[in-house]
């Protein structure tokens, strides 16, 4: 009887604890919770840990002690969708394509844009033509010289291919002049025309290997750059070979691996064994512990990227009442979102230009957060007893985030405001090809860090519907102000007018730019030569270790 | 039964593709394409025929061998799950039977010694088990082990050290199921009376344990070693996430998410083949270890 109930009691307290730890358990199973739990453990044990993984990776990394080390394993979160230069047309391929590859310009880490391929270049008059003169005894991956042939091959495949609309969309046609000189025709003359000269997509490649074999050439690329394709094992890690025979001096690191990595505590714990040397990407809620972490260095720079709040301007609520667009922008408080939906590590972005895009106006000002006038507007327009919003938005981290925050402002004011989450190939379908919403929170990323490439398709009359304005804004004096700053050739002229366009905008009321994410990158501090880039662009060619 | 149900599968999960929303042309094109090439694209992958005659048109193809080209790399969607798959079995294999190993074990010595302190601690143990989340188990298990401790590398299987990990993951998370099933099948065996005459006969304890009550507690423990390898097949998606494995069920998930859907089937194909094979197995299994199962058969044949 006695050891009954012991053996009682015993039960009960082990269900009581069991109780206990399900309870702990049963959190919610969101990504950043557990990555700050998981981190706030790495701070502590960290700074232990990293005293003894210093020494032990010492030993474990560096074959020949006294040897500087020459690879580099960098941590991706998603594989290229192609290392083909034109099918790339997101910023992850573009980062991973433009170590291979060589354009006839090149962009520099501080965006100034110098010779390539190209030694130099000439416009005609009316700037519809640009005549370049090659660089000579340039050298492709496979031993062949570059020619004007492999130029005007590259650029017809370019301008064939519909993943590369964006940055070709201005060009009409490359025709080789003489063996030195080839002459490209534009469309209309086009303010950014460099920027996209310098381009992944516009890269040189090489005519024979890419004609021997077009349909592997995806996973068997040559071009001209720093790097060379050796190896890539789907899912698991593509490998980079420095090329001895580049036309500049050879890069530093010779061995450079992209090494897939989904989940991001694991990527940062993997970061601080030493098992990758850097991650190009990194989440808000690690920046405290990486900078903290005496063995990582941090960069950040803002994205090229913005979320947003979008109404559709043609058709439903905020289309008939524009005063009720101008009630959400008043009742909207950005500094919060920011904080918010990026935990401070973000910045607010008042004008539809993200500020490290070209063209952005400086010390624009957003619509005002007044609460008092919102609600004043809201009973102007007629619905002072309040109104029913549905927000239409993607499911995955920032933007539920953002839509939650912006939802709970609206209440404040009266608007009775739900969030629905989208999956997101139906948000896709819906909201941004048949744009099947009132009201939503999306976001746009340049491609290329100039005003052009954020405003003109997004806004301009002629690419109403069909995902591209899918705000639906139909705007005479805002397609002027787009024009000019797209055919215009003079960067001041430009800048007044994205200013212009930002006015407009705010005034119509026509969408509520909110924020743009931090781009952070972490990686092995003597890992020397390595800036966080607006684009994610990766240029490994830069690096060194020390 | 086999090949009905894996062409009901199939044709079930290709509806469910067709009628999803999702564009694949648009997936393939980025979100920045225009209408036009859209369309262009879709006619050129036969997108706009009736859902239905592509699916025979499929069915043609896989069972000439030919699974078809991946939306979204363009390559043959037989090479990347050739690659991707003998790791989720390798993971699902050795993460059942360390379960398996290590859980019947302990399950018997739990229903042996029923109410000792060594039944209530495993059974408080199990109880743990089940409620840890895997994914915070598997980071738990690379800080300690990975960063803290140095002993195992935190990403990939790049040789047989990066297998550990995972596989303690895997097996702790089906470890309890495996202890409680056992000791519930051993505890209602040991009551029989087959077990009282094998007592009286003066067969020794171990013997009685290991011969005559495992066997006829195994069948149910059989089972659901079987259930849990076909659940561990279809997706020991949190295990290959956190620990950068490049497995099935990461590639599915993929795949969906760019509705690609040649992968996405062949993927489902594979896996549903797989698991047939186990229960197969499973089944014949069943036959060797209960006599009486194998007369059943016998006498079917007859």
């Amino acid at each position: 009887m006695k050891t009954r109930k012991v053996v009682t009691f015993l039960l009960a307290v082990v269900l009581v604890f069991a109780l206990i730890l399900s309870a702990t358990a049963c959190s919610p199973k969101e990504e950043k919770p557990e990555g700050t739990k998981g981190a706030d453990v790495t701070t502590a044990e960290g700074t232990k840990g990293a005293d003894v993984t210093t020494a032990e990776s010492t030993g474990k990394e560096d074959d020949q002690p006294g040897n500087v080390k020459d690879s580099v394993i960098l941590a991706i979160t998603g594989e290229p969708t192609s290392l083909d230069s034109m099918k790339a047309n997101d910023l992850n391929t573009f980062s991973i394509q433009c170590n291979l590859y060589d354009s006839l310009l090149r962009q520099e880490q501080d965006g100034s844009l110098v010779p390539g391929l190209a030694e130099s270049w000439e416009y005609s008059e009316d700037k519809t033509e640009i005549t370049f003169k090659l660089r000579e005894g340039v050298k492709f991956h496979n031993g062949d010289t570059m020619t004007a042939e492999d130029v005007v091959f590259s650029y017809d495949r370019a301008l064939a291919s519909p993943n590369t609309a964006r940055i070709t969309a201005s060009m009409k046609k490359m025709e080789k002049v003489d063996d030195q000189h080839v002459k490209l025709t534009l469309n209309y003359a086009y303010g950014p025309i460099e920027s996209c000269l310098a381009s992944v997509n516009t890269s040189i490649v090489s005519k024979a290997a890419a004609e021997a074999d077009p349909e592997g050439f995806a996973r068997h690329p040559v071009g001209t750059g720093p790097y060379m394709f050796d190896s890539w094992a789907s899912g698991s890690k593509i490998v980079f070979k420095a090329f001895e025979d580049y036309f500049r001096e050879p890069a530093k690191i010779k061995t450079l691996t992209y090494q897939l990595v989904s989940d991001p505590a694991a990527a940062l714990i993997a970061l601080e064994t030493g098992d990758v040397d850097m991650l190009v990407s990194t989440m808000a809620a690690d920046r405290d512990n990486i900078m903290a972490n005496k063995d990582l260095y941090y960069d950040e720079i803002s994205s090229s990227s913005f979320y947003f709040v979008a109404f559709n301007n043609s058709k439903g609520l905020f289309a008939e009442n524009p005063k009720l667009r101008q009630a959400v922008a008043h009742a909207i408080d950005i500094k919060s979102v920011v904080i918010g939906a990026t935990e401070g590590v973000g910045v607010e972005c008042p004008s539809p230009i993200p500020a490290t895009c070209f063209g952005t106006p400086k010390g624009f000002e957003g619509a005002t957060y007044d609460p008092e006038l919102a609600k004043q507007l809201m009973a102007e327009a007629g619905f002072s007893d309040g109104v029913k919003l549905n927000i239409r938005t993607m499911e995955s981290g920032v933007y539920s985030k953002v839509a939650e925050i912006v939802a709970e402002q609206l209440r404040q004011v009266g608007f009775d405001a739900q969030v629905e989450l989208m999956e997101r190939t139906a948000f896709l379908k819906d909201v941004y090809t048949n744009s099947d919403y009132e009201i939503c929170v999306n976001s746009y990323t340049a491609l290329n860090p100039d005003a052009d490439f954020i405003m003109y398709m997004r806004y301009h009359s002629d690419y109403l519907g069909g995902g591209n304005n899918f705000v639906m804004v139909n705007n005479p004096t805002l397609d002027g102000y787009l024009e000019t700053g797209r055919f215009s050739a003079d960067d001041a002229e430009r800048i007044e007018a994205y200013r212009q366009a930002s006015e407009l905008m705010k005034e119509e009321a026509v969408m509520v730019p909110i924020l743009s994410p931090m781009n952070g990158i972490a990686c092995r501090a003597d890992l020397k030569g390595v800036k966080a880039s607006t684009s994610q662009k990766q240029y490994v060619y830069d690096y060194y270790w020390e | 039964m086999m090949i009905p149900v894996i062409l009901g599968i199939s044709l079930i999960i290709f509806t469910i593709l067709a009628l999803t929303p999702g564009d694949p042309a648009q997936m393939i094109l980025g979100e920045n394409a225009s209408l036009k090439d859209i369309e262009i694209l879709r006619e050129e992958m036969g997108l706009n025929e009736h859902f239905l005659i592509r699916y025979v048109k499929y069915i043609g193809n896989v069972l000439r061998f030919n699974f078809g080209n991946s939306y979204r790399t363009g390559l043959p969607v037989i090479s990347e799950i050739l690659t991707r798959f003998p790791n989720t079995l390798a993971l699902a294999f050795f993460g059942i039977g360390l379960s398996v190993v290590i859980g019947v074990p302990i399950g018997i010595a739990s229903a042996v010694k029923q109410y000792s302190i060594f039944d209530t601690v495993s059974l408080g143990v199990a109880l743990i088990m089940t409620s840890i989340p895997a994914f915070w188990l598997g980071l738990m298990l690379l800080l300690v082990f990975s960063l803290n401790l140095g002993w195992f590398p935190a990403i990939g299987i790049t040789n047989w050290k990066g297998f550990i990990l995972p596989i303690v993951t895997l097996a702790i998370g089906s470890m309890a199921v495996m202890i409680r099933m056992t000791r519930s099948t051993m505890l209602e065996v040991i009551r029989e009376d087959y077990i009282r005459t094998a007592r009286a006969k003066g067969t020794s304890e171990g013997r009685i344990i290991r011969y005559h009550a495992l066997r006829n507690a195994l069948l149910p423990i059989i089972t659901i070693i079987g259930i849990n390898f076909g659940l561990q097949m279809g997706g020991a998606m949190i295990c290959e996430t956190v620990f950068s494995i490049p497995g099935m069920g990461s590639l599915m998930i993929t795949s969906v998410r760019q509705k690609d859907i040649p992968m996405v089937m062949a993927s489902v194909l594979f896996v549903a083949i797989a698991i047939s094979l186990i229960n197969l197995l499973i089944d014949i299994l069943y036959a060797t270890i209960d006599p009486r199962i194998k007369s059943q058969y016998e006498k079917a044949k007859r």
